[in-house]
């Protein structure tokens, strides 16, 4: 389990992470949403090691973050990053096979074939990374973060993501989106922070609602996702309509909601 | 790209470095061959053959003793000189995460200078402290190097990130201050043993000594050694230093490392022969283009070809004003200068 | 002795026990003793600042100070390098050792002690040490001809020596130079004193000064554009020098060598500004 116990980070005495504990456990999906400047990123950081912070408590696996060397926490958490310049005309190929630095892996070219495979880039295998498209580039370095957690091993691992698919389109972010799902029979637990409410409500099996630094609320994402909860982080009306396709809901952020479909309301 | 087809990585790799040799064996040839001395070729193979127990024809004892004692020492420091300033270019431009990096761009060549001349100056050449020279030197040299690119680093820190184009400034800044200094020492010191100006920012490997070359070699070759071990992780770091510790690097020490490394051998290298140009910028650029960035082979392969660029660019400037020398410095700049202007041509374009 | 264990020494020789030597000189008070002394027939090669004899200058030249190669000079193939210490670099001096070159250093000489010093130096080294006397003898006979000059007049002068390399290279002689030394046998009073070396000459100080004769070498003032040139100094043309047209010019190896012809440069000088 990585366990989040009353973190609270403060820049010059104003709270930016308020006392927030979370849980994430493998093989489920937990999304953290709010709007921005709820200190999502901020706290995402500190979970990744990023910002060290002094009050409250990160645990991995039961291990206190801090105790941990840069190795030993790779091994058991890859980070999944918003954006990624690589200045150097580096191969797909090399660029994966960096996830594997600091794991003593038995069969790398295996892993890599694999994770190759996963996220459908095997055919860019031997391109300059920097001569891909935005989803490519993407997916290579999803491949990368995943190659590093790859490889079975006896204790869960996590995969901590910050809007991974702020810059990709509808298809492409489908796309990663079921990569995340299939690696929950691995024993690997998921943080994705998600800007598209919609994508949280599609995939994630938790959810976290973060506003002003604070839990508004944790849950599965039936309890989370209410109209009165979610209107109230994100200052907006918020309709939930269900999603046929889904078996889901559908969030809706238009102003007013049309009178002929049904609608959740809180009882 | 070569294509790995039927090799694999490291073997094709290896091959390469292999070739990077040969040719380095060659040049070597030709260097020791050349100079405005003239010994016929068959001479000097006979020479060289000569210290290892090999009798190959016979030839004039002044013809060995010039061959060994003057030119070898030099064809073996423009090796170490050029190899080091080639690799520590390629970790430099690994660690600021930018091609267009050079230890001259970035001031270590000129504060290795700067201290090299102010050490001169305070250390009086008496009998008793004769034997710090040899070492005293270079180590003062390289703190000076260490002091100005950690100056260079922290002015263009933003945000976490190096931005080129403050990395320049700041390279510029500290440059013309350090240029400036040395200046000064040299005008107000009046001691035909520190050098000429030309001397310093130009460079010449006309004063290799065999005693010089001990301590070249433990201070260039074995922190050329400590940096190949950091290649992988420079791949790494190519990603971001975030990154880099994400996937289980530790940043802080290797950035040290290679800061450190770097700054020793170029203090060494400006200490014995002056500041010499553009070798640790274009070396490493021609390795990425010609074999991929990955620093297994870039690094090594910098020292090599580093190594091989020197040593015909002292050679040319040996022989192309016979019985005077070109400084080494204008040869480097002449090759260098136009090949700088064509990468940030490219880089510009490629933005575009 | 020497001589002959000289020409058993090379293996591949075959030439004669007194064979015509090969010499390159360094430093041009080297030059000029070793011509003194009668050996500048076999002198191959030199430096650029030896100017005396004007031979000298038709020879092949190894350049001039820190710029000069070991392997320049061992490419012409010398049996011995005569060197004025500290005028070469010292790893090339290393080099020529370490390359087994019979290469002897001598002190540059700067006072007329040490210029006798010298003579018998070199001399002894060449095995003529009556030649030594002769030269030194001669030079006696010099200063007491100056001795005699100076006796008669009563005048003593003020004066600076001005180093020119082009107008924006100007530089005084002050303390500790061989002007000084020079000023003192011509018995001059040199009005640039207080700081050691040279000092680059400002416009301010060279009126503070306000010597009466200005001295130059004569490449100095053709650097400058000959003596209308001198105009460009700034400062200059307050000073009595300049208004009186006491402006001194000799040659730099005769004036500032301290060679043979010292007695006779001191000479010179004393009469020049005089005048």
């Amino acid at each position: 389990m990585l366990k989040a116990s009353k973190v609270h980070f403060c820049i010059r005495q104003r709270p930016i992470v308020d006392e927030v504990s979370l849980e994430l456990n493998p093989g489920e999906i937990l999304a953290v949403l709010g709007p921005n400047g709820a200190g999502k990123s901020t706290f995402f950081k500190i979970l990744s090691g990023d910002i060290e912070c002094k009050h409250g408590a990160i645990g991995y696996n039961g291990h206190d973050i801090y105790t941990l060397k840069s190795r030993e926490l790779a091994e058991v958490r890859a980070v999944m990053p918003q954006h990624t310049q690589v200045n150097f005309p580096f191969t797909v190929q090399e660029v994966v096979e960096l996830g594997l630095i600091s794991t003593k892996a038995k069969d790398p070219s295996k892993l890599i074939r694999e994770v190759l495979e996963a996220t459908n880039t095997t055919h860019l295998k031997d391109q300059v990374f920097n001569t891909l498209s935005g989803g490519e580039k993407q997916r290579v370095q999803l491949a990368r973060v995943l190659v590093q957690i790859w490889e079975t091993k006896p204790f869960p691992r996590y995969l901590l993501l910050d809007e991974p698919t702020s810059s990709l389109d509808i298809a492409q972010q489908h796309a990663v989106l079921k990569i995340l799902e299939t690696l929950k029979t691995r024993n690997i637990g998921i943080l994705v922070i998600l800007h598209e409410l919609n994508l949280a409500a599609q995939y994630a099996d938790k959810i976290a609602l973060l506003k002003n630094g604070m839990i508004a609320k944790t849950g599965t994402v039936e309890d989370v996702l209410e109209e009165e909860i979610l209107a109230h982080v994100f200052d907006h009306p918020i309709h939930l309509i269900p999603n046929p396709a889904t078996g889901g809901v559908f969030v809706s952020s238009a102003a007013s909601s049309h009178p002929n479909i049904q609608t959740f309301k809180q009882a | 790209m070569i294509s790995t087809l039927s090799y694999t990585k490291t073997q094709s790799q290896n091959l390469i470095l292999l070739g990077f040799g040969l040719v380095l064996g060659l040049v070597l040839l030709m260097s020791l061959s050349m100079g405005a001395f003239s010994i016929p070729f068959p001479q000097t193979l006979a020479i060289l053959f000569d210290q290892v127990g090999m009798s190959l024809g016979t030839f004039e004892m002044q013809q060995e003793n010039v061959l060994l004692q003057i030119r070898m020492p030099r064809v073996l420091m423009a090796i170490l000189v050029g190899g080091g300033l080639g690799i520590a270019g390629a970790a430099l431009q690994g660690m600021f995460r930018n091609p267009l990096v050079e230890p001259g761009l970035i001031g270590v060549s000129s504060g290795s200078a700067l201290f090299a001349v102010i050490f001169m100056v305070l250390v009086p050449v008496t009998a008793s402290l004769a034997w710090i020279k040899p070492i005293g030197l270079p180590l003062f040299a390289f703190v000076g190097g260490l002091i100005n690119v950690l100056a260079v680093y922290k002015l263009s820190k933003s945000r976490g990130r190096t931005d080129a184009a403050t990395l320049i400034l700041a390279g510029v800044a500290i440059n013309a201050l350090a240029g400036a200094l040395i200046g000064l020492v040299l005008f107000f010191a009046d001691d035909s043993a520190l050098r000429s100006f030309t001397f310093w920012s130009l460079g010449d490997l006309g004063g290799a000594t065999w005693r010089k070359i001990p301590v070249s070699l433990v201070l260039i070759a074995i922190p050329s050694a400590l940096l190949l071990f950091n290649s992988r992780q420079l791949n790494a770091l190519a990603l971001g230093e975030q990154e880099a510790f994400h996937m289980g690097v530790n940043v802080q020490r290797v950035k040290l490392q290679l800061l450190v490394f770097s700054a020793l051998i170029v203090g060494a290298g400006v200490s014995m022969v002056g500041m010499i140009g553009f070798v640790g910028l274009v070396v490493p650029h021609l390795i990425r283009i010609l074999f991929g960035a990955d620093h297994r082979l870039v690094l090594p392969g910098s020292f090599l070809l580093g190594a091989i660029l020197l040593n015909f660019a002292d050679l040319i400037a040996r022989v192309i004003v016979i019985p005077a020398e070109m400084p080494i410095g204008v040869i480097t700049a002449l090759i260098g200068a136009p090949f700088f202007i064509w990468l940030i041509f490219n880089l510009n374009k490629s933005k575009n | 002795m020497l001589l002959i264990s000289w020409a058993c020494k090379a293996p591949e020789s075959t030439e004669t026990a007194a064979p015509a030597r090969k010499i390159i000189t360094a430093g041009g008070t080297i030059t000029e003793v070793v011509d003194a002394l009668g050996f500048s027939d076999q002198i191959i090669a030199t430096d650029i600042t030896s100017t005396y004899p004007a031979t000298m200058q038709t020879l092949p030249s190894i350049g001039y100070r820190n710029q000069i190669k070991a392997e320049g000079i061992l490419a012409l193939g010398p049996d011995l390098v005569l060197i004025e210490e500290n005028y070469l670099t010292p790893d090339v001096v290393d080099q020529l050792k370490a390359a087994k070159a019979n290469i002897q250093v001598f002190k540059k000489p700067t006072t007329v002690e040490g210029t006798k010093t010298l003579v018998n130096e070199i001399a002894t080294f060449f095995e003529v040490p009556e030649k030594a006397n002769e030269i030194n003898t001669a030079l006696d006979a010099d200063l007491a001809e100056l001795d005699t000059y100076l006796k008669s007049q009563e005048s003593r002068p003020k004066a600076i020596f001005v180093m020119a390399r082009g107008p924006e290279t100007v530089f005084v002689a002050g303390d500790k130079t061989f002007a000084t030394e020079i000023f003192k046998m011509a018995n001059l009073e040199g009005t640039a004193t207080g700081f050691d070396e040279f000092a680059p000459l400002t416009p301010e100080s060279l009126v503070q000064m306000n010597p009466e004769y200005l001295v130059f070498f004569e490449s100095g003032i053709q650097s400058l554009g000959g003596k209308e040139g001198l105009v460009k100094i700034q400062g200059i043309d307050q000073t009595i020098a300049y208004k009186e047209g006491h402006i001194v010019a000799l040659d730099g190896q005769y004036l500032s060598g301290f060679g043979p012809r010292v007695g006779k440069a001191a000479l010179d000088l004393a009469k020049a500004t005089r005048q």
